[in-house]
């Protein structure tokens, strides 16, 4: 360029408008709208996750409050204060041979032989009270029985006539459709058609005019041919006929007489509990006429007898209970909800009543979680506090990268080496000799909570170490400075001055660490065991080493075989919608954390 | 320029004289490949103010750092030649407890850096690394080291508030009172006036005038007024070298080096 | 230093003496001392150092044991070193034959064993000599398991799927026990396919619409609360369990559109759980670029699109690179939103193969490595037959993925090192 090109020219400069390219804009404002509408667009799309799962979950609600009205009304709910009963009986029959176990090793510690023993054990005296006790139940068990068939047949009864009556709307839909003229058979529809011929035919073996006119129709459907008037009516009066059929299938139930046939005899059930209750206290009257010879056994067979009377108590108050249930109670709508926030239960596919409950799945996410932060808080902020301010700086330009390598790793190559590895580990470790005095060691299950848990903890450590790093990085070099020139030492003013300031990063670091673990899946579904119980936490230490499950490993369990729109898979979006909330929380927790720290600073 | 020149300054010392109380010789400093001090020897006296005077990247402030041997915390930094004895002892030997070392000389920064702690705490920090936890041991120290710099009467209301909400000239004075109370014998100060504005500043100025009756001080700063309004001796560096080190009276009315005498008088700096 | 020290000084008067002595050097003001302070110093480094290493250990002893095992699977001894077969083939059942005279020996020793086992345990204490016989007795037994199992992998017999099929007539039950382990034999060919066809669609997605959205939110839209509350939202959204988004693609996706279990279900699905994170990251290296830049370019008179094509995506770019293959190694390796959306257990139909129209390549399913390791390791059994493909698939993938990973990371540390303003 030469040089005179470089002078300004003489013109008057133009401030117009730039020129105009589509639409009245220029090209400025088009490339702006452009970029509005993909951000609009992606924005949109992030925000109809949230509006979906609420839109499918939401449906959950009234049709779980449908369910439960109906096990209400069908009395299976009934049945089940029965059961009650007879689930306290099983309990103390297992008691009692736990006992029965109990005195067979003693005899054996005291060395007898197997017959000896088993002539012991079944001595007339034992036998009497051993087996006698579990016959006691018999008459309850088979009343109980009795019941509950009556009510699942009720309650069966009602589900056919739902969606008896549904499938009656479809048939009154297509008849209407087809009584229009402008009707034209779409290749189902002519499938359909064909079909019902042959089933026509059937039905009219002998009617032999019939039989060749249906035929001939078949075929001329066959080929193609379009409805005529003719084909028309026979169609229309096969949807019929099939409309008629269906609709006498539908026996409507009044549940207010059919509800008697499962809660009548009262009498006769009271009855038999009496029975039952003098059963047993002659069965219990014998059991003094054991000598176990064992202070033990002695103790045992006490509080045996101390159970059986609080057995014998409840009884004057569960028959309260029944005279008092009344099958029309109202389930109002948060009922439901209630019932599946706070449900001790997942039971679904049962030949009963399918149980939503999130406390299970809940609390076994949380136990897996706190394990898995246990492990992970020391080793990932110690890794941190390490890297950021002891080690060398060769020492930290190889563990960095190598941490946040960890976090790269696939969760499901993690829940493999779970379930190849891990798992295997802890049960043969746990049956080694020299750890036999842990109170619940051999385990039984090697996919446990404790499995999953410190594996889990592998995948935290990367997320808690480099934020937590970053946040000890972000303290003022001049603070260190300060403490370091009074002559604190290094692990001194790591401690009382770096870690205090960078604690609100720390702890955000933490929260998110959290958030990671509680919303991993392939990880618990691989390791956790997969089994839907509350933990016991009378287990003591004991209770990580159950197999549980989670609410992200229910999903991903059972997201596959649901029906689409049914009670199940909506339950499965209500969990979703849980972990979802979880997670906000923890999110915009972590957040809150850190900037109320920042404020407090300034 | 309203100079108030101390009048006790002695003649300069020769090296060997038992004041000393900081001798450097022939040191040699650099940062990785870049040297950034030359040979320089210096003797520092006992309960004296010394200012380090000298324009921005003389080394002034490395020479400082050196006296406490912060200077470790930089990975590059090293000394290639050449000794610091405090108290005859040469403190880059390798039997030198670092910890100890700071905890006899102490610092003050440019930025005043008071922990995000209460007044009290902070204050509290440097007895409580050393084990102290006796609570009326604690509660006097900090007393008598606000009082010290001269900050008592301000603060003794708030002491449980957060050393941040304190203005920045107390701040300054707080990182004073804290340097106290490990009881150092010597302080340095690396440009402790320069983020404060002029109220502040001679307060400052007043309680490193009071504080030398029992601590060596070693000042570096930028503002010459200031080395002369409150030095005894004040030393001029220059490009990594030790221009001329004299009384302060002498280095501004009297000054051997022309370059000194471009740089007091404000033609270059 | 003040009286402390010197009280110090006096009580520790033997110690220093001794000091003195062991190391021949004078003590002074400064030299080091013995104190409690510094044990416990000392310990805490040590203990701060064997957690930073424990974590190393442990992640390392995963790396190696897969890395050992799993390259069984997919290396040879013999040249050309990489097993083809097992990269491209279909996976198959893998039928096998082990001789069953040996395998009936076997059982009997190991029952053997088993019951000697329980003899030990039940002895008595004191019974010292009886359970050394039992135990040389084991041992016997041990070793002579060890030589038969030798011959029994001398003797046995595997084959694939298709292999078995071809045979002109099959080993003799009389002398072989047959065995069959699904999805063991064979390769992993369609799902190393699935995978790359997953990750790219789904990044090329969501790259394109995160950096405009990014390009939106940085430079063109005004600040506010409503900008603010859109930029959490998207923040908050990056930490949503990947599950929830998987179930989400298949309520909406899969069923809701009909799209049915495919790869375009799929795509959409990964794109959006990787959206968050691609928006968040690009714009925070946009906004990093100094002002002076953008003010620079406008001053001279350009467009506002031309100053962000010129001074902006320009210097943003490697950033956002580097953040997006960050966000490839995370929807690669996610298992969870694919399980119900795009992946099968087994396909044996590669993604082009038998396609009608153009439109069925993307709404089929297809096999994913990720998915394969899971149902490899949860359905079959774990055994000498199946490790090889479990190990192997594991490996693959962990090779595919960490290669995206430690570019990511060492393109990061590049790019901060060039790019620092």
């Amino acid at each position: 360029m030469k040089p005179e090109n470089l002078q300004p020219k003489d013109t008057i400069p133009k401030f117009s408008k730039r020129r105009v390219v589509l639409w009245g804009k220029d090209s400025d404002s088009i490339i702006k709208g452009f970029f509005g509408c993909t951000a609009t667009v992606a924005i949109v799309v992030l925000f109809l996750i949230t509006l979906f799962l609420i839109k499918e979950g939401a449906g959950f609600v009234g049709q779980y409050q449908k369910s439960l009205k109906l096990y209400r009304l069908s009395g299976l709910e009934y049945v089940e204060i029965l059961k009650e009963r007879r689930a306290d009986h099983t309990a103390l029959t297992q008691y009692l041979n736990g006992i029965k176990g109990e005195w067979i090793k003693s005899l054996k510690d005291e060395g007898l032989t197997q017959k000896d023993i088993s002539k012991t054990v079944m001595s007339k005296e034992a036998k009497a009270v051993f087996i006698g006790y579990l016959r006691t139940s018999s008459d309850l068990r088979r009343f109980i029985k009795e019941k509950m068939d009556t009510a699942i047949e009720i309650r069966d009864q009602e589900i056919t006539n739902i969606n008896l009556k549904e499938s009656l709307d479809n048939y009154a839909e297509k008849i209407s459709l087809v009584g229009n003229y402008s009707f034209k058979l779409s290749p189902e529809d002519r499938a359909e058609f064909i079909l019902k011929l042959k089933e026509d035919s059937q039905k009219h073996t002998f009617d032999k005019e019939k039989l060749s006119s249906n035929r001939q129709l078949i075929e001329s459907l066959q080929d193609g041919i379009p409805l005529n008037t003719q084909s028309r009516e026979i169609y229309l009066s096969l949807l019929k006929n099939e409309y008629l059929s269906t609709e006498k299938l539908i026996q409507p139930i009044d549940f207010a007489t059919s509800i008697l046939k499962v809660t009548n005899e009262k009498e006769r059930y009271f009855s038999i509990l009496e029975k039952t209750q003098s059963d047993m206290e002659a069965v219990l009257d014998k059991a003094d006429l054991i000598e176990f010879n064992n202070s033990d056994l002695d103790k045992r067979r006490e509080r045996f007898k101390e159970l059986n009377t609080i057995f014998f108590n409840k009884l004057s108050e569960h028959k309260l209970i029944i005279e008092n249930w009344d099958p029309n109670k109202l389930v109002p709508f948060w009922e439901s909800l209630g019932s599946f926030l706070t449900g001790k239960e997942w039971i679904t596919a049962s030949d009963q009543q399918d149980w939503y409950g999130l406390i299970p799945l809940l609390s076994g996410s949380l136990i897996i979680s706190c394990l898995a932060l246990f492990i992970a808080i020391p080793l990932g902020v110690g890794a941190a506090i390490y890297t950021n301010q002891i080690s060398t700086s060769l020492e930290k330009n190889l563990i960095k990268p190598y941490i946040e390598f960890i976090s790269a790793v696939p969760s499901v190559v993690i829940g493999f080496f779970g379930v190849v590895v891990l798992g295997e580990a802890i049960r043969l470790m746990s049956q080694l000799g020299f750890l036999s005095w842990v109170p619940f060691f051999p385990i039984q299950e090697r996919l446990n909570t404790f499995t999953a848990g410190s594996l889990l903890a592998l995948m935290a450590i990367p997320t808690i170490y480099t934020l937590a790093e970053d946040a000890i990085n972000n303290v003022p070099n001049h603070l260190k400075e300060a403490s370091l020139a009074m002559g604190a030492t290094p692990l001194q003013t790591t401690f009382k001055v770096i870690v205090p300031s960078a604690l609100s990063g720390i702890i955000s670091a933490i929260m998110l660490g959290f958030g990671r673990v509680i919303g991993e899946t392939m990880v618990v579904l691989l390791c956790a065991g997969n089994r839907i119980k509350i933990p016991e936490l009378s287990d003591g230490l004991g209770v990580f080493f159950q197999p549980v499950h989670t609410m992200t490993g229910i999903i991903a369990q059972e997201m596959g075989e649901v029906v689409n729109g049914s009670l199940h898979y909506r339950a499965l979006f209500m969990v979703g919608i849980v972990l979802f909330i979880a997670s906000l929380i923890i999110n915009l927790g972590a957040q809150w954390v850190v900037k109320k720290y920042n404020k407090m600073e300034s | 320029m309203n100079v108030n020149f101390q009048t006790d300054s002695k003649k300069s010392d020769t090296p060997s004289t038992p004041k000393a109380v900081i001798q450097a010789r022939d040191l040699d400093f650099s940062y990785g490949d870049s040297q950034a001090l030359f040979n320089i020897n210096m003797d520092i006296h006992k309960k004296e103010v010394t200012a380090f005077i000298g324009p921005s990247g003389c080394g002034k402030s490395t020479f400082l750092r050196c006296f406490n041997r912060m200077n470790d915390l930089i990975e590059i930094a090293k000394i290639k030649s050449g000794t610091i004895k405090i108290s005859d002892v040469d403190i880059y030997d390798k039997n030198v407890d670092v910890i100890e070392l700071r905890k006899h000389v102490g610092m003050v920064f440019q930025k005043s850096n008071p922990f995000p702690k209460s007044i009290y705490e902070n204050i509290a920090y440097g007895m409580r690394i050393q084990g102290i936890k006796n609570k009326k041991e604690l509660d006097e120290t900090v007393e008598t080291c606000l009082k010290g710099a001269a900050l008592w009467d301000e603060v003794k209301d708030r002491l449980n508030q957060s050393a941040l909400g304190l203005s920045g000239g107390q701040q300054q004075r707080l990182c004073i009172a804290r340097a106290l109370a490990v009881k150092p014998k010597i302080i340095l100060m690396d440009e402790p006036c320069s983020a404060l504005d002029p109220v502040a500043t001679a307060k400052v100025e007043e309680l490193i005038h009071k504080l030398k009756k029992q601590y060596t001080i070693v000042v570096v700063t930028h503002n010459m007024q200031q080395a002369a309004r409150v030095s005894d001796r004040t030393a001029f560096f220059y490009l990594g070298r030790l221009v001329e080190y004299g009384p302060t009276e002498q280095i501004f009315m009297n000054p051997e080096n022309p370059k000194t005498e471009a740089y007091v008088s404000g033609r270059f700096g | 230093m003040g009286r402390k020290e010197i009280q110090q000084n006096g009580k520790l008067e033997p110690f220093n003496l001794m000091q003195k002595n062991s190391h021949k050097e004078p003590t002074h003001l400064f030299s080091k001392r013995f104190s409690k302070k510094k044990v416990l110093e000392e310990s805490v480094t040590y203990l701060l150092r064997t957690l930073t290493y424990l974590v190393i250990v442990l992640a390392g002893y995963l790396f190696l044991d897969i890395a050992y095992k799993g390259s069984k699977a997919i290396f040879k001894t013999e040249a050309p070193f990489i097993n083809t077969q097992f990269l491209t083939e279909k996976p198959q059942t893998l039928h096998v034959f082990e001789p069953l005279e040996i395998d009936k020996k076997l059982s009997k020793i190991r029952s053997e064993v088993l019951s000697l086992n329980i003899k030990t345990k039940s002895l008595s204490s004191a019974n010292t000599e009886q359970a050394k016989e039992y135990s040389t007795t084991i041992k016997a037994h041990n070793n002579e398991i060890k030589r038969l199992d030798i011959l029994r992998k001398k003797d046995r017999l595997t084959f694939s799927d298709t292999e078995y099929r071809a045979l002109e007539f099959t080993p003799s039950l009389d002398e072989f026990k047959y065995n069959t382990y699904a999805y063991s034999g064979g390769g992993i060919g369609p799902a190393i396919i699935g995978t790359t066809l997953l990750v790219f669609g789904s990044i090329l997605i969501a790259l394109t619409m995160g950096v405009l959205c990014a390009i939106y939110l940085s430079e063109y839209s005004k600040p506010g609360r409503s900008l603010q509350a859109i930029r959490l939202s998207i923040l908050n959204l990056s930490g949503v369990p990947s599950i929830v988004f998987g179930l989400f693609g298949f309520g909406l996706f899969v069923l809701y559109l009909d799209w049915g279990v495919s790869l375009i279900a799929g795509w959409f699905t990964l794109a959006l759980m990787a959206l968050p994170v691609i928006i968040t990251a690009s714009e925070e290296s946009m906004r990093a670029i100094p002002k002076g830049f953008r003010e620079g370019s406008l001053a001279l008179g350009a467009s506002k699109w031309t100053c962000i094509r010129t001074n902006v995506l320009p210097y943003a770019l490697p950033g956002i690179l580097t953040s997006s293959i960050m966000g490839i190694a995370r929807v690669a390796g996610e298992t969870a939103p694919i399980m119900f959306t795009a992946a099968y257990a087994l396909r044996d139909r590669l993604p082009w193969e038998g396609l009608e129209n153009t439109t069925d390549f993307f709404f089929q399913g297809v096999m994913a490595l990720p998915y394969h390791i899971y149902v490899v390791s949860s359905k079959i059994p774990q055994n000498e037959y199946t490790q090889n493909m479990q190990y192997g698939t594991a490996l693959v993938f962990l090779l595919i993925v960490g290669s995206f990973a430690l570019s990511s990371i060492i393109l990061r540390a590049k790019v901060r090192k060039k790019y620092d303003w």
